[in-house]
């Protein structure tokens, strides 16, 4: 995923130098955020547009999710997810619907209204 | 222009042309009438490759009704590894990338949105280094799935499957004038559930100006042979689908 943004940014920056940029990590792809800067850095270098380590910013955004049949909201603090579970949904994020039901009423049917995965909330150039 | 800017562009788009860079051949099979074949003849082409000695990979992006691992009888036990991305498993010599790794066979229900994201981070995580073939299996109807691929995958070029039935051959129409409308070159049609080609499939393909590929029959072993490769590759369905692809190599 490292790879994705790094190529954005790229694309974002056009020649021009990177000053910096906040990141958005969403719980359900839990990605590890020093294996990420490490990785984005790296890639940035080969990509042939740099940008210090320490002028990446990262913003968790917690999963959260609501019901379309009954409007329930919530967090995934109140369902449980072994580790297998959360590998699966680490690599594609909408599987949590094979793992997770509305709380309320059991619905599969509901949505992601925040914390799916990365994306990239800010880019500053100068 | 400099200073601060909102960024809704999807960082996945940029790495799926980068996955996709070292396949030569990326076909999705496509046709928008359901249980026509487009799976069996999928796995059929990916056997074929395979045994021609060319590399080859199938995705099975029917992503809440997958059934790729089920025909080719995956081991529940065996997962793509991870490296900067998923590596999908080598079995019966092709590469085979589902969503079914990761929903240990729990149903996955999707709205449209979701079903788009789930096939753009498939195609942004799914390392296939370089390939002869790509496959990809799809589900019937020409919605998110088609849609994404025609749309972020540029080197995509269908091939539509359809049986000999009016209903078949009447939505089938409706696909490739999509298809052409949009420029996206078609490397052919393939009649199956027929013993003879039609002269319906044909005058389509003579329409559209697009390669008749081939009729497989209706045959019982086929069906039966699902999960049981060897069994698979003796029915007389395998072989027709076989000279299809040395057809589409030529
Ligand atoms: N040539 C054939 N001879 C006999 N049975 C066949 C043949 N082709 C397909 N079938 C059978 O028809 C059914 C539908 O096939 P398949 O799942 O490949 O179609 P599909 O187009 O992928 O369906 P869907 O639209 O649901 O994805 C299966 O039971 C399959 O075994
Ligand atoms: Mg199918
Ligand atoms: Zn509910």
């Amino acid at each position: 995923m490292a790879e994705g943004v790094a190529r954005y940014l790229c694309s974002v920056a056009g020649g021009r130098k990177l000053k910096s940029v906040k990141i958005g990590l969403g719980e359900l792809q839990s990605i590890d955020e020093e294996v990420f800067r490490f990785a984005l850095a790296e890639l940035l270098r080969v990509e042939g547009c740099e940008l210090s380590e320490d002028s990446v910013v990262f913003v968790r955004k917690p999963a959260a999710f609501q019901c379309r049949k009954c409007g329930y909201s919530w967090t995934l603090n109140e369902v449980g997810l072994n580790d297998e579970e959360r590998e699966a949904i680490h690599f594609i994020p909408e599987v949590v619907h094979a793992y997770v039901s509305c709380p309320a009423c059991g619905s599969r049917d509901f949505d992601v209204v925040g914390g799916r995965g990365v994306e990239v909330v800010e880019v500053v150039v100068e | 222009m400099s200073g601060l800017r909102r960024h809704d562009e999807d960082p996945r788009k940029l790495l799926i042309e980068r996955r996709l860079a070292n396949v030569n051949n990326v076909i999705p099979v496509m046709s928008p009438k359901g249980g026509v074949g487009k799976t069996l003849i999928s796995t059929l082409m990916a056997l074929a490759i395979a045994e021609n000695n060319s590399s080859v990979g199938i995705l099975d992006l029917d992503v809440t009704n997958p059934s790729i691992h089920v025909i080719l009888n995956l081991d529940p036990g065996v997962k793509p590894s991870e490296d900067k991305g998923v590596i999908p498993p080598k079995v019966h010599g092709i590469k085979a990338m589902s969503i079914a790794y990761y929903t240990e066979g729990k149903p996955l229900p999707l709205r449209g949105s979701e079903i788009t994201k789930v096939v753009r981070e498939i195609l942004a995580i799914t390392i296939w280094g370089s390939l002869d073939y790509l496959i990809i299996d799809t589900p019937p109807g020409m919605s998110d799935v088609h849609l994404e691929i025609l749309s972020n995958v540029g080197k995509a070029r269908p091939l539509v499957v359809t049986t000999p039935h009016i209903l078949s051959v009447y939505s089938v129409r409706s696909l490739l004038t999509i298809l052409k409308e949009v420029g996206t070159p078609i490397v052919g049609l393939v009649e199956n559930m027929s013993e003879n080609p039609t002269d319906v499939v044909i005058d389509l393909c003579r329409e559209f100006k697009i390669r008749y590929l081939g009729n497989v029959p209706l045959e019982s072993l086929l069906a039966l042979s699902v999960g049981n490769m060897t069994l698979m590759k003796k029915t007389r369905a395998y072989s027709r689908v076989a000279e299809i692809i040395k057809r589409l190599s030529s």
